[in-house]
């Protein structure tokens, strides 16, 4: 694994989370390899899943082979979620923190949409990380408390043509995250989701140089994202100094839609 | 195999005692919501025999708050224990 110096954290913040076991869905690539990497460095013990591993994952389970736990999930079937969160209770013992955020995207018009893409649309996209949560959170429960961040998007605030059915399965999520946050309160579970708007990835990385552009000049700071912005609000409301905070939609997209 | 009535019985006098309650007496036509068990409890009760057993048989259509005995409870158990077992 390439360690990225301002992600291989100080002392202080590998105390944060010595000990502590995250589920990260979809820790392969992107927003879900960069969160995967701060929280090793945390020292948290990191359990994730993807439908195939990538190179990052080959090289993390050799770097980290007692603190590092990755099987093939595919979330077309997310009642699989569950054998992987029993997996990971048996290897790491506990379970403090998961972070829903492995999906998928899919850009067309509802006009066209066949009905199966619709389907697993919503299945990957909510009906997983929803089985996922319940697994999790029973878990959690009987060691006394945890916290679960699910990261929403931009689209769920905000319309944009051609994702609708993918803003309803993000809508969802942060409905999902409001009630649950009532119903586990009491059990000492926090439930927040982050929603990003546009930030640097493979998906933001296809888009045409004058809608980034625009983006960009729309956004009062300027810029849009890296997955480290995103990945701070992260690690902010999974740690101790959010212990007041649940039931939130943190949007972490530069002021864009405020 | 793991004795599922054992677990079963033992869970429910834990969780009655815990809401203030008195060891209950308890046979397979033990009444459950007469024992003061609340969908809570049924929540407990189900986290509770996954971790131990490693089965939860209510991943179906029905939800354990339809189990209306300790009976039912045990059969449900019974069942999804064999079933692990004939697929290991």
């Amino acid at each position: 694994m390439t360690e990225n110096p301002d992600t291989s954290g100080t002392t202080a913040e590998k105390t944060a989370g010595e000990g502590r076991v995250a589920v990260v869905s979809g820790g392969s690539r992107g927003l879900g390899r960069v969160l995967v990497e701060r929280l090793l460095a945390d020292g948290w013990h990191v359990a994730t899943f993807s439908r195939s591993a990538s190179d990052f994952v080959t090289e993390a389970m050799a770097a980290h082979p007692g603190s590092f736990h990755w099987e093939a999930v595919d979330l077309g079937e997310p009642e699989t979620a569950r054998t992987f969160v029993r997996n990971v209770h048996r290897v790491f013992g506990r379970l403090d923190l998961l972070v829903n955020n492995a999906g998928i995207v899919r850009e067309e018009l509802l006009f066209t949409m066949p009905p199966k893409a619709i389907e697993s649309l919503i299945t990957a996209n909510l009906v997983a990380p929803i089985m996922l949560t319940q697994a999790c959170a029973r878990v959690m429960t009987r060691q006394g408390g945890g916290a679960i961040v699910n990261i929403s998007s931009i689209n769920a605030v905000r319309g944009y043509r051609g994702v609708s059915v993918y803003a309803a399965a993000k809508a969802g999520l942060d409905g999902f995250t409001r009630s649950l946050a009532r119903e586990l309160g009491g059990h000492g579970i926090r439930v927040n989701s982050v929603v990003p708007g546009y930030f640097d990835s493979a998906m933001t990385a296809e888009m045409p140089a004058a809608s980034r552009a625009r983006i960009e000049r729309r956004t009062p700071l300027g810029r849009l994202a890296a997955a480290d912005d995103v990945a701070d609000a992260v690690l902010y409301l999974s740690s101790p100094r959010a212990e007041f905070v649940t039931g939130q939609s943190m949007v972490i997209d530069g002021g864009l839609t405020c | 195999m793991l004795n599922a009535r054992e677990s079963i019985e033992a869970e429910i006098v834990r969780l009655v005692q815990g809401a203030g309650g008195d060891a209950p007496a308890l046979s397979l036509t033990t009444d459950l919501v007469g024992l003061g068990l609340t969908s809570l409890m049924f929540a407990e009760l189900l986290i509770g025999m996954e971790m131990e057993l490693g089965v939860d048989p209510f991943q179906g259509e029905t939800s354990i708050v339809e189990m209306r005995t300790v009976g039912d409870l045990v059969t449900a158990y019974d069942d999804a224990l064999a079933a692990a077992s004939a697929r290991a």
